[in-house]
């Protein structure tokens, strides 16, 4: 091996083929995936997000939210965080694709149908322990605006509950970034009955909203909900 | 007979026989790394003590959640990556690149091809690093873990990697000792496999950006690459040098560096997507299989330098250095047996998503590569500065990494054990596995804190030793007009 | 630690070499091991490098038993069979053809037609001369399979049913009646040639 071309010609060849089988391959195989039909529905799944969602994708980019936060749900996890596992199919849309690797909160994979509740967000992000005791979570009060009564309390203000109040005279509304990151969180849901990854039974029924309905049925299994 | 010809138990004789009086003396290699290497140096261990502040912080935050709460440059989410991005890339790649053409030129018996040229390239790395953590703190992380550097820093970074990497290659080719040793095929094959990393991750994520889950997919190739295919090849080539070099040792086994070396590259490339992720099963378990298969050169080399250095009755000769490069060859057998089992379906059904992955992380990125850029730091530098280090800032910094590293290691990979079980119980709720890894993530911070002592003792060590070199190349020139 | 660095300094000109033993066997009977449980491994667990299958489950055929049976899965169990027996021998159990035999029936344009008609008449005329499928141009020719092999209208609604639907295929078109097959019948009966595909264009895509 004292010959650099050939050295160099071994180094390239293997990382090639490491390149065609875990880059190229994959492209091939996933990088023109369409729109699904799901068994279920009309609607072409995944269907669009709101402009307002999308601007909330890039704030749980910015801020980071992947470090603490998963947005993939194994089998194992189908109880707790969905009604099934999720697949590439589900991610189609997204841009970019948040995995995530590390679970210090739960996953939010399917978190618009298990807390559909934007009020319960907001306070959440403004202060996570308002909502969960013991939260880890860091708060985001640079998402909110802290500001003065004039005239009437604004229409969108927090109600901040016992012990989390802010002066009197004060109070805290959503800035747009806080809003846009709720709509984002309501807007994730795998809940669709795909071919490679079906719902446990698929509906009778031909109605589109029966896989949601079902979906939310399940909250009450939730770990983050509200009640506890 | 190879042993016999050219041992190197005989310094003396031995020395002057193996010298072409045509090369260069290694006066004069060392002379024209100088430069260079200490700006490379010396930015990479700024990199480093600023990168373990902000780790710290990070780490207090996740305990007082209210803290800093209205500064949103300092929200965990944008501290942590940028601590771990000026980790990687601003200490762990600038470090190892410097020590990497240092090895390049001694084996090559060859002086740097061009220091201007590195210490160019050098302040445009620098540059790129600094707008890439400018771009994590403002909110433009690209959200690809171990690549959040926005789109202008990377191109900076690949641009400053070019400039460094030909002065590498060129040093390479222009070697007057033809034969090459193992060290050289790792630091070549990182050197040529880094740039391709990074234009491909560079152009499929960020410039035109492929689609959906398929970007998932090239994320962890990255990452995987970056660790095993240009990390680790820095820091095993590092450590194949430093150990018969400090042990005045052959290599025990040229065939068996060979088999490692090509069956490490053949297989590192292949691992890297989890279990559990969301991509067809044949992916993963490709990955399971790579990262198993990774055992068979991790032993191999483990076996090399053990039976390398376990003959040398000298081997404290090299002192510090070969505390740290030690260290290293142990976390890395013990990080290769880790990663294995980690890629193991019925172990990842508990530990994925746990800290258990960043404990192992730790132990890949610090315990095995950092610990044996480290070595090669406190090996080169007196050499090429003419100036010892502070002996007990050394033994301090040895002492606070590995207690730290261990802590760290320790909490991070026990807590999420228990977070994984916990998650398994089907009777348990999310909340319950957050207060069991409470008091882990406590002891990690702590552990933190001490990897900040040891790399600001490191960091007092290097300026002082650079404050006496230029005394002494001053006091000199003075003496010498006198 | 001065004389520790002079000691090493003494030493520098010798770079490390290794020395040429003869690497140990056990270190290649453990790579040959560990090669052969992973082909074991890959082919337990890689879902036959299908992008359909995820873990837990091990194969296409495991996803699609998840799905429940609706009404008319008689029909499509009567089409696999005859599938297997008449066309799979070309076409592949897995739809996808092969080169120099036959163009995939998965995912082509001549099957998922809003209508059976042009995939019935060429199941049950053939076809010759160039057709371009997928993006891909063919020059081959294929027997009248139907008609050698006389399928009833009841045969051939649930072999293209079978075909057009075929969800581990990627395949999600509508199912055939016997009705449509019977609109079709006088066509097929009078026609003694293989079909071309020029012919078959005229042919509305709807019917």
């Amino acid at each position: 091996m004292n010959y650099g071309p050939i050295l160099f010609l071994g180094i390239f060849l293997s990382f090639a083929l490491s390149w065609a089988g875990m880059v190229f391959l994959p492209q091939k195989q996933l990088g023109h995936q369409e729109l699904a039909k799901p068994f279920d529905a009309e609607a072409l799944y995944p269907t669009p997000h709101s402009g307002l969602a999308e601007q909330g994708r890039q704030v749980y980019r910015a801020e980071g939210c992947a470090a603490c936060h998963t947005q993939q749900v194994r089998p194992q996890d189908v109880p707790q965080y969905g009604l099934r596992f999720t697949v590439a199919q589900d991610y189609l849309r997204d841009e970019p694709v948040q995995f995530g690797s590390l679970r210090l909160g739960p996953d939010l994979a399917n978190i618009g149908a298990r807390m559909p509740d934007a009020k319960w967000h907001l306070l959440h992000l403004y202060n996570p322990r308002i909502t969960i005791e013991k939260s880890l979570m860091p708060q985001y009060k640079y998402l909110f605006e802290k500001r003065k009564i004039r005239g009437e309390r604004s229409a969108n203000a927090l109600d901040l509950p016992k012990g989390f109040e802010v002066e009197e005279g004060f109070e805290v509304v959503p800035t747009d970034r806080a809003d846009s990151l709720v709509a984002y969180m309501k807007s994730l849901r795998s809940d669709a009955s795909l071919f490679e990854s079906p719902l446990p039974t698929v509906p009778e029924t031909d109605d589109t909203n029966a896989a949601p309905a079902s979906a939310e049925a399940a909250t009450p299994t939730n770990t983050n909900s509200p009640e506890k | 007979m190879m042993r016999s010809s050219s041992s190197p138990n005989q310094p003396a004789s031995g020395a002057a026989g193996d010298r072409d009086p045509a090369f260069p003396t290694v006066e004069k290699i060392d002379a024209s790394c100088r430069g260079a290497l200490m700006f490379l140096f010396t930015a990479a261990l700024l990199w480093l003590a600023l990168s373990s502040l902000f780790a710290v912080l990070g780490s207090v935050k996740m305990h007082a959640a209210g803290m800093l709460a209205n500064v949103d440059w300092l929200t965990y989410g944008r501290v942590r990556p940028a601590a771990v991005d000026m980790f990687l890339y601003g200490f762990l790649s600038q470090a190892g690149i410097a020590a990497a053409i240092w090895i390049l030129c001694r084996l090559g018996k060859v002086a740097l091809v061009s220091g201007v040229t590195l210490i160019v390239g050098a302040v445009f790395w620098n540059l790129g690093v600094l707008l890439g953590v400018f771009g994590i703190f403002t909110g433009q992380s690209t959200g690809y873990e171990w690549f959040e550097f926005p789109q202008y820093a990377v191109a900076v970074l690949f641009v400053a990697y070019l400039i460094m990497g030909i002065v590498g290659l060129l040093t390479f080719a222009y070697r007057n000792e033809r034969h090459t040793y193992v060290s050289q095929w790792f630091i070549l094959a990182a050197f040529f496999i880094f740039p391709w990393l990074l234009s491909t991750a560079g152009l499929l994520l960020l410039v035109s950006p492929v689609r959906g889950a398929t970007q998932a997919a090239i994320a962890y190739w990255f990452a995987n690459g970056f660790l095993l295919l240009w990390l680790m090849p820095l820091a095993l080539g590092i450590i194949f040098y430093m150990v018969p070099k400090v042990s005045n040792q052959l290599l025990n086994n040229h065939y068996l560096a060979v088999i490692s070396f090509w069956s490490w590259l053949l297989t590192a490339g292949w691992s890297g997507i989890p279990v559990g992720a969301r991509l067809p099963a044949w992916m993963p378990s490709v990955s399971t299989v790579a990262s198993v298969l990774l055992l068979v050169p991790a032993v191999a080399m483990f076996i090399n330098w053990r039976a390398t250095w376990i003959k040398s009755p000298a081997k404290q000769e090299g002192g510090v250095a070969f505390k740290f490069i030690s260290f290293a060859a142990f976390a890395f057998i013990l990080w290769a047996l880790a990663f294995a089992a980690n890629f193991l379906p019925p172990v990842a059904q508990v530990v994925e998503f746990t800290l258990f992955g960043l404990a192992i992380a730790q132990l890949a990125t610090y315990g095995v590569v950092a610990m044996a850029i480290f070595g090669a730091i406190y090996f080169i530098v007196p050499r090429i500065a003419g100036t010892e280090w502070i002996f007990g800032r050394v033994k301090g910094h040895f002492l606070f990494s590995v207690a730290g590293l261990v802590l760290i290691v320790f909490a991070w990979g026990v807590g999420g054990i228990l977070q994984g079980t916990s998650w398994n119980n089907p009777l348990s709720d999310f909340m319950k596995s957050v207060r069991v890894a409470v008091p882990f993530i406590g002891i990690g911070t702590i552990g933190f804190l001490l990897l900040l002592i040891a790399h600001l003792l490191f960091l007092s060590n290097l300026v002082s030793v650079i404050r006496r070199c230029c005394t002494a190349c001053c006091g000199s020139g003075k003496e010498a007009r006198k | 630690m001065k004389s520790d660095a002079k000691k090493s300094v003494r030493n520098d000109e010798s770079e490390p070499k290794a020395s040429q033993t003869a690497a140990p066997v056990f270190i290649f009977v453990v790579l040959a091991l560990l090669l052969y449980w992973g082909a074991l491994h890959i082919d337990q667990y890689g879902g036959g490098f299908r992008k359909e299958v995820y873990a837990p489950f091990k194969s296409v055929k495991e996803v699609a038993k998840l799905h429940p049976k609706k009404s008319g899965d008689d029909v499509f169990e009567r089409g696999e069979k005859i599938y297997a027996l008449a066309c799979a021998g070309c076409h592949q159990p897995s739809g996808l053809g092969s080169p120099g035999v036959a163009p995939p029936v998965a995912g082509s344009e001549w099957v998922l037609t809003p209508g059976p008609g042009r995939a019935l008449l060429i199941a049950y005329n053939g076809l010759t001369g160039p057709i371009t499928v997928k993006g891909t141009e063919w020059n081959l020719a294929m027997l009248a399979m139907g008609q050698q092999l006389g399928l009833s209208d009841e045969d051939l609604a649930a072999v293209l049913t079978y075909i057009r639907g075929n969800a581990a295929w990627g395949n999600n078109a509508s199912a055939v009646t016997v009705e449509q097959v019977k609109a079709h019948r006088p066509t097929m009966d009078s026609r003694t040639q293989p079909w071309t595909a020029e012919e078959l264009l005229k042919i509305p895509e709807t019917e």
